[in-house]
């Protein structure tokens, strides 16, 4: 879809004006987003699994948090390629 | 031996508020009436969900990562000591160990409505001599830990009578 003809006439509010002037992100963009994030997230994920195994070993709670933690993360990032994708 | 950890209120506490950051770019959305402005149809949607998704992921990190700072903040209970680790930050933890029969005065306060009817509240521990006193906000039970502390006191106490060994000797043997 044309994203020009999403915008209206316009009421001349800053908002309306603000809107009108973005202008549509490329491909590379997102993907140089995409890697940013994923390189902010993997070294967080990964302090995160040296505190958990290093001072929470084998405590219940603890591994339920891991694999919620993990399996979100990588459904998160599966669904954002896939965003990509479908907009390139 | 008993692990003290926060009181589950906290992490709800947090969660919530990330919960209200998520829902925060969509209600900016609604609020502001940008529906009109920017539609997100066609490859639009796939735009704003993969900014959505990132913000969501952003947060998630976050949650877990407070997560992780509240839960490795504990006291560790004996029949001898208690050990007081302090988790401030992912690279902040430092862990204080204080005998038992060192301890003088213990205080448990539970301080207004949701703390009394959640039965959660702050305990502090006053030990004898220069050493810091140990202190934990939002303890699940406060009172059952302090039962707890002073039956270990009472006991270490009769143990050290038993044994010989005054107060007094003793506290000077185990802070040389």
């Amino acid at each position: 879809m044309d994203y020009s003809l999403a915008i209206p006439n316009g009421d001349g509010s800053p908002i309306t004006s603000f809107f009108t002037t973005i202008p549509s992100p490329s491909g590379s963009l997102l993907w140089a987003v995409f890697f940013v994030l994923s390189v902010i997230l993997g070294f967080t994920t990964l302090v995160l699994y040296y505190h958990w195994m290093r001072y929470a070993f084998g405590n219940k709670m603890v591994i339920f948090a891991q694999v919620l933690y993990t399996l979100v993360l990588i459904a998160c990032l599966i669904v954002m390629l896939s965003a990509i994708f479908s907009y390139v | 031996m008993l692990i003290c950890r926060k009181h589950w209120i906290v992490y709800t506490l947090n969660g919530f508020a990330l919960f209200l950051m998520f829902l925060l770019p969509y209600g900016i959305y609604r609020l502001l009436n940008l529906s009109s402005v920017l539609e997100l149809t066609g490859k639009y949607y796939y735009l704003a969900m993969f900014f959505y998704v990132a913000w969501f992921l952003l947060l998630w990190t976050y949650f877990f990562i407070t997560w992780t700072n509240i839960y490795l903040d504990e006291w560790i209970i004996t029949d001898k000591r208690i050990i007081d680790i302090e988790q401030q930050s992912l690279f902040h933890r430092s862990v204080s160990d204080f005998r038992i029969e060192n301890i003088q005065n213990i205080t448990v306060r539970e301080q207004g409505f949701v703390a009394n009817m959640l039965g959660y509240g702050s305990i502090h521990v006053e030990t004898a001599g220069e050493k810091e006193n140990l202190s934990f906000e939002t303890l699940p039970r406060p009172y059952k830990v302090r039962d707890m502390i002073t039956e270990c006191h009472d006991k270490c106490l009769a143990r050290l009578e038993n044994s010989g060994i005054s107060h007094a000797v003793h506290n000077l043997i185990t802070e040389s």
